[in-house]
Parts: structure tokens; C-alpha cells; sequence
């Protein structure tokens, strides 16, 4: 849903009849950066529509979506065939867009703890690979809190802890997903992991305690493993 | 129909945010009740948000939540925690006034100022909260510069007078990193340095800036306007010309920073790999736009010396950056559904662009073209739904939330699983 008030909508070619005519051998500004930010179309229409939300101006994908509207003109001039028609809507230019629907997975015992050794590996791709760039977790305390909560079975780590513990893991999880990609095995861990976290960060009951230091971590890097997600495991499962 | 990821991001962020924001993590901590490793601590959650909040602006298009100029908060200290024991960093943790003393951001601070700054951090030497802090000082003047330059009220033609300001604030920012991060140097009379790809920070820092260049100069790499009616191209002023050339330009040593060959390794261990994508498409979206211009005059990445290449060269510099591109979205693509479909798109555009001005598209297999088709209208069947395809039942009550009756299917309705067509037809990918 890029803004511009001057270009035509796209569900209505007869209003490219109110702008002048170009004669076939120019070529046909693109220029839309100048113009005041304008919604033209309902981001709320549809499902793939509300999916994307309102792309704005500074994205790439408004530059492909009005790259494409050049090209299927300059092609229509030239009477190619029509096969070479790219749909150029927002929706189809978004990459990022996901067209299935995954069934959530939902973990049974939230506050339960992987395998050391393994939560060990995790935790370390993440101080290595994320956290430079987003250095949200005090390490040298983290680390320590780590070693407690599996060392004595009675010292029960805080709810919220656990939930930064296991979103940790999903976002490492994902990082060694693409380091070492095989098909056929069980790899859906993360979504365990972030299921774990979810359930442990909201509490039960009417009024959510929607507080808190920790709260911002958690969102913090549930923002993370979704920017580092892609929906890689669905698709390999279904495929090889 | 499942949301985006980057849906979900960009809500998560938001509301860290507005929590962060109301517990005043955007504010400077004096006093005694923190601790001053706390404060450090909260200082780099805040600043964690605010580059995280800039990268989704930037992947989306939309307003940041969160504004620089709304912010009190101490900078990030250029040291690890390993070395917060030190007597210097202890000095600076607990005493407000010499840390802001030596610690500005480059879009604040004087010259005299900047060139304290960075010789103190020559002395440190690089470390990984150094690395954050030039991170996050490059996307401050980036989130001021975007600002600027794509606001969203009305707009005069002056913004195009407010780049200037903002590239030669990438000028300072590039000569404060230290030989262990520089990836280049700005004078241009010096001898060119390659990216060390064997080097994170390198990398990373490589790719945000030209990845920042780009968006700064894109607003000039326009499609030529013609007066109205006739054939006639309305001539633009040099500053618009260079500034068109240094997009294309930085969108090539974008991609000049990726090996040649594709290494689905070396991008997990030397990028920062969830905003890879969108920076290849950032970058290869520039080239695909300077092909359908092609009439531009642009500077390949060789040409330091900033001769002018005459079309010819310039076009079979951006091509061949154009495929390189393409292949690493290919490679990519076997791990991840967002670089396939990705893919997909450029590799249209691409093979449709390349045949209108005439270049070398004599390899494209014919079956690249059908598989398109299928993809074209696999994604032409999205825009099916909503309420024009709806069966209207009899008894239909509107239960949206305004007229349009945009959401007012059934939620038992639930569409059944659909597989991606683009992602059935994936052909292999040859230059």
C-alpha cells in the first residue's frame, strides 16, 4: 500500500486515462518520493493485504512494486506476450509473506529444560552470533544463572528468567538451523523453545502483570527470532 | 493466511518499546538506586531497541516508534564487560559527566569533539561494544537522515538539499572506525581496501553503511521525467546526477562484499544473517532499477577515481552484480522460503528488463519464464480473497469493525492449507 496520490489505483486502470497520455518510446516517471505520504488503498481488505500492512516509501518493496508497474507498461508497449506480466501489487512483491498457515505447537511443560550440553551449544552461538549486535543480556550474570539453574534441583528459577532462557535458545536454535542444515530430523525445537517462553511470560489469570525489566527483554527478543525466522522447517518437511 | 514475521517483529519491538519508554530506559539513571553495571546494562537494552526499532523501519518503510531526539540516555560504553573491572571504565560508569564528555554520537558532536573521540577509541582497540557503538551511531544518523529525506508531511523540494548534510555525517562515521573495523577508506587518494571477509565486524559494518548510502541517495535515481506530452527529458542538475551515480555505486560494493561464490557458512558466521536478505534486496532492487533506466552514468566499484564510465561499462558492471546477486538469493533460497520467493521476483524482473534494452539474456532457459507464470498466478489468487470473492449468504451481517466488512468472515472459515506455487517450481539457476 504505497503511498502516492497521483499514480493510479490498482484495481483501476480507467483512472490512467485522467493523467496525459505518454507517447510509447518515453518512459514513464517513477517518481513518487516527493509526494505527502498517502494511503490509496485499504491495507485492511483482505487476508494477504493485513498480512503485509502498509509498505512504505523507504522499503525496497515499494521500489520493486513500482519497478514492476514500469516494466508490464514498457512491455505492453512493445506488444510482448502475455505471459511476461508480472502482478504487481504490494502483496506480491513482499517477499517476507508467508501464504501458509502453521497450526501453533504447544508445549506441555513450560518450565521444563533441555539437555545441558545442547542448551550449553545454543547459548554460546548466541553470545557469539546475536548478541554483538543486540547486547541485551548481561552476559557474566546470565552465564551464572544458567549454571544455577542446573546445578540444584531446588533452586527454581523465576518464570520470567526462563522465558528470556528459552527465547535465548530459539534465536540460537535458529542460527544453528542455518549453519547446519539437515532435512528429515526433528526441527522443530525453537518452535518448542518459543512456546515455552510464551506461555512462561504471560500469567495466568484476568489482569496480565505486563511489567518490568525483564518484559522488555522478552519482547525484545521475541522481536529478534522473529526477524531471524523464516519458515524454513515447514517446507522441508513437506518437501524431501 | 499466517502474518509475517516481520509482522511480528515490528509488534514485539513496538511494544518492548512503550514498556522500555515507561520505565524510562530512554532516560539518563542518576542516583543511587541502580547500580552502575545495571545502568549499562539498561542502556544497551534501550539501544538494542532503537536499532532493532531503525532495521524494521527501514525493512517496512514505516515510522519508527521511537524518536532520537526524545532520549536522554547515555551512549553505549566501548567496552566489553570483561572490562568493566578496569579503573578507567570504572571512572566512566560511575561518573555522568566524563562519559559524556569523551562519548558523543557523530550526527551531535563538533569536530573537535569527533577527533577527541576517535583517537581515544584508536587507544582502546576494537572490542565488541565498540562495534555495537559504531552500529548503533550509524543508525542514529540514519534514523534522523530518513527523517528528513522521507517525511512523511509535506514535502518541498529542499529535503533534496538536506542530503549533502547527511553524507558527509557518513563521512565522519566511516573515518572513526579503526584499522580492525575500517572495511575502506574514504579517501579516495588512498589505496583501496577490500572488506576482510574473514571478519565479522567487518562485514557487518560494511553492509550497514553502504546499505545506508543507498536509502540516503536513492531519493535522486529517478526514472527520467519528460515534459508532458512530448519526448523531450527535463535536464537535472549535477548534484542530482552524482548522487544517482554514488546509489548504483554503493548498491555494487553492497554486493562486492559477498564472496563470489555463495557460502551458506560464511554467511552464518560473518553476517549479521537476519537482515542479509533485505540488504541483497535492497541492493539488487537499485541495479534492477538502473537497468530499466540505463541511461544514467555510473561509477563501477573499480573506478575509484571517479572517472566517468560511459553507459556500455557501467551497464555490464551493474548486470553482472545484478546475477551475482541473484545467485546468492538462489543459494539462500534452499534454506529459507522468504529468499525463494525473493528470488522469484528479481529473477522476473530481471529477465524482463534485460530483453527490453537489448542486453545478454541469451542463456534464459524458456522454462523460466512458465514457472514464473505459475508463480504469477499462484499470487494473483491471494488477491481473491476478501470480501469481493465472499459468497454473499443470505442473513450476511456485517460484523467488522467499520463498512468496508473487510473482517467479517466467519473465523471458522479458516482457509485451507494452500502450498506456495512459487515454491513448487524452483528451477536451478544458471547464469
Amino acid at each position: 500500500m504505497v503511498g502516492n496520490k497521483s499514480l493510479p489505483r490498482l484495481q483501476d486502470s480507467v483512472s490512467r486515462s485522467a493523467t496525459p497520455i505518454p507517447s510509447a518510446s518515453s518512459s514513464i516517471s517513477v517518481e513518487f518520493l516527493d509526494e505527502v505520504a498517502t494511503l490509496t488503498e485499504d491495507p485492511n481488505r483482505d487476508d494477504a493485504s493485513r498480512a503485509t500492512g502498509y509498505i512504505g516509501k523507504a522499503s525496497e518493496i515499494a521500489w520493486l512494486q513500482k519497478l514492476c508497474t514500469k516494466v508490464n507498461k514498457l512491455n505492453t508497449n512493445r506488444e510482448q506476450h502475455r505471459l511476461s506480466h508480472i502482478e504487481d501489487s504490494v502483496t506480491s512483491m513482499d517477499y517476507h509473506l508467508d501464504h501458509m498457515w502453521i497450526p501453533e505447537t504447544v508445549s506441555p511443560e513450560p518450565r521444563s529444560l533441555p539437555p545441558k550440553p545442547w542448551a550449553a551449544h545454543l547459548l554460546s552461538i548466541f553470545f557469539k552470533s546475536v548478541s554483538p549486535s543486540f547486547p541485551l543480556i548481561n552476559k557474566s550474570l546470565f552465564i551464572f544463572q544458567f549454571e544455577q539453574a542446573f546445578r540444584y534441583s531446588r533452586a527454581q528459577p523465576s518464570r520470567k528468567w526462563l522465558a528470556v532462557f528459552n527465547l535465548i535458545l530459539a534465536v540460537g536454535f535458529r542460527c544453528y538451523r542455518l549453519s547446519e542444515p539437515v532435512s528429515g530430523e526433528d526441527i522443530t525445537d525453537d518452535h518448542v523453545f518459543l512456546s515455552r517462553a510464551i506461555a512462561l511470560s504471560t500469567t495466568p489469570g484476568m489482569t496480565p502483570q505486563y511489567t518490568g525489566l525483564y518484559q522488555v527483554q522478552i519482547d525484545l527478543l521475541l522481536a529478534i527470532y522473529y526477524l531471524a525466522s523464516g519458515q524454513v522447517n515447514q517446507y522441508t518437511l513437506l518437501f524431501d | 493466511m499466517d502474518i509475517s514475521d516481520i509482522l511480528r517483529s515490528w509488534q514485539a519491538n513496538g511494544r518492548a518499546a512503550r514498556l522500555a519508554i515507561s520505565m524510562g530506559l530512554n532516560l539518563r539513571a542518576d542516583g543511587d538506586q541502580i547500580d552502575p553495571v545495571s545502568k549499562e546494562t539498561r542502556v544497551r537494552i534501550w539501544w538494542s531497541i532503537f536499532a532493532l526499532e531503525h532495521v524494521l523501519s527501514g525493512m517496512t518503510g514505516r515510522t519508527p516508534c521511537v524518536d532520537y531526539q526524545s532520549m536522554s540516555v547515555y551512549l553505549p560504553l566501548p567496552y566489553d564487560e570483561a572490562q568493566f573491572q578496569l579503573p578507567e571504565v570504572e571512572e566512566l560508569l560511575k561518573s555522568a559527566a566524563s562519559r559524556e564528555r569523551r562519548l558523543q554520537w557523530t550526527i551531535h558532536a563538533s569536530t573537535t569533539e569527533l577527533n577527541a573521540r576517535d583517537q581515544w577509541f584508536r587507544t582502546i582497540g576494537p572490542s565488541q561494544s565498540l562495534y555495537f557503538f559504531h552500529l548503533v551511531d550509524l543508525s542514529v544518523i540514519m534514523h534522523a537522515a530518513t527523517n528528513t529525506v522521507y517525511r512523511i508531511t509535506a514535502t518541498t523540494d529542499c529535503f533534496r538539499s538536506k542530503i549533502p548534510f547527511y553524507q558527509e555525517k557518513l563521512q565522519s562515521w566511516l573515518s572513526s572506525l579503526q584499522p580492525a573495523f575500517a572495511f575502506t577508506t574514504y579517501n579516495a587518494n588512498d589505496a583501496r581496501k577490500n572488506v576482510a571477509c574473514d571478519c565479522r565486524e567487518q562485514v557487518s559494518l560494511a553492509i550497514a553503511y553502504y546499505s545506508s548510502q543507498i536509502i540516503l541517495n536513492r531519493p535522486c535515481l529517478t526514472h527520467p521525467d519528460s515534459k508532458n506530452g512530448t519526448n523531450i527529458r527535463i535536464p537535472r542538475s549535477r548534484f542530482e546526477k552524482d548522487t544517482a551515480k554514488s546509489c548504483v555505486h554503493f548498491a555494487l560494493a553492497l554486493v562486492s562484499v559477498l564472496p563470489d561464490k555463495p557460502d551458506l557458512k560464511w554467511i552464518v558466521n560473518m553476517t549479521p544473517w537476519w537482515i542479509l536478505l533485505h540488504s541483497i534486496m535492497r541492493a539488487l532492487t537499485i541495479l534492477l532499477i538502473q537497468l530499466s533506466i540505463s541511461l544514467v552514468p555510473v561509477m563501477t566499484t573499480d573506478g575509484e577515481q571517479k572517472r566517468e564510465e560511459n553507459e556500455g561499462e557501467g551497464a555490464e558492471a551493474v548486470r553482472d552484480a545484478s546475477k551475482k546477486a541473484l545467485l546468492w538469493l538462489h543459494t539462500m533460497a534452499s534454506q529459507d522460503s522468504s529468499s525463494k520467493r525473493a528470488f522469484h521476483i528479481c529473477q522476473r524482473l530481471f529477465y524482463l528488463i534485460a530483453p527490453a534494452k537489448a542486453l545478454d539474456s541469451q542463456d534464459v532457459p524458456s522454462a523460466v519464464l512458465l514457472a514464473g507464470q505459475e508463480a504469477s498466478s499462484g499470487l494473483q489468487r491471494l488477491g481473491s480473497f476478501g470480501p469481493g470473492s465472499m459468497k454473499l449468504q443470505e442473513g450476511f451481517v456485517n460484523w467488522g469493525p467499520d463498512y468496508t466488512a473487510s473482517e467479517s468472515v466467519d473465523e471458522q472459515q479458516q482457509v485451507p492449507l494452500s502450498l506456495d506455487p512459487v515454491l513448487l517450481s524452483f528451477d536451478s539457476y544458471e547464469f
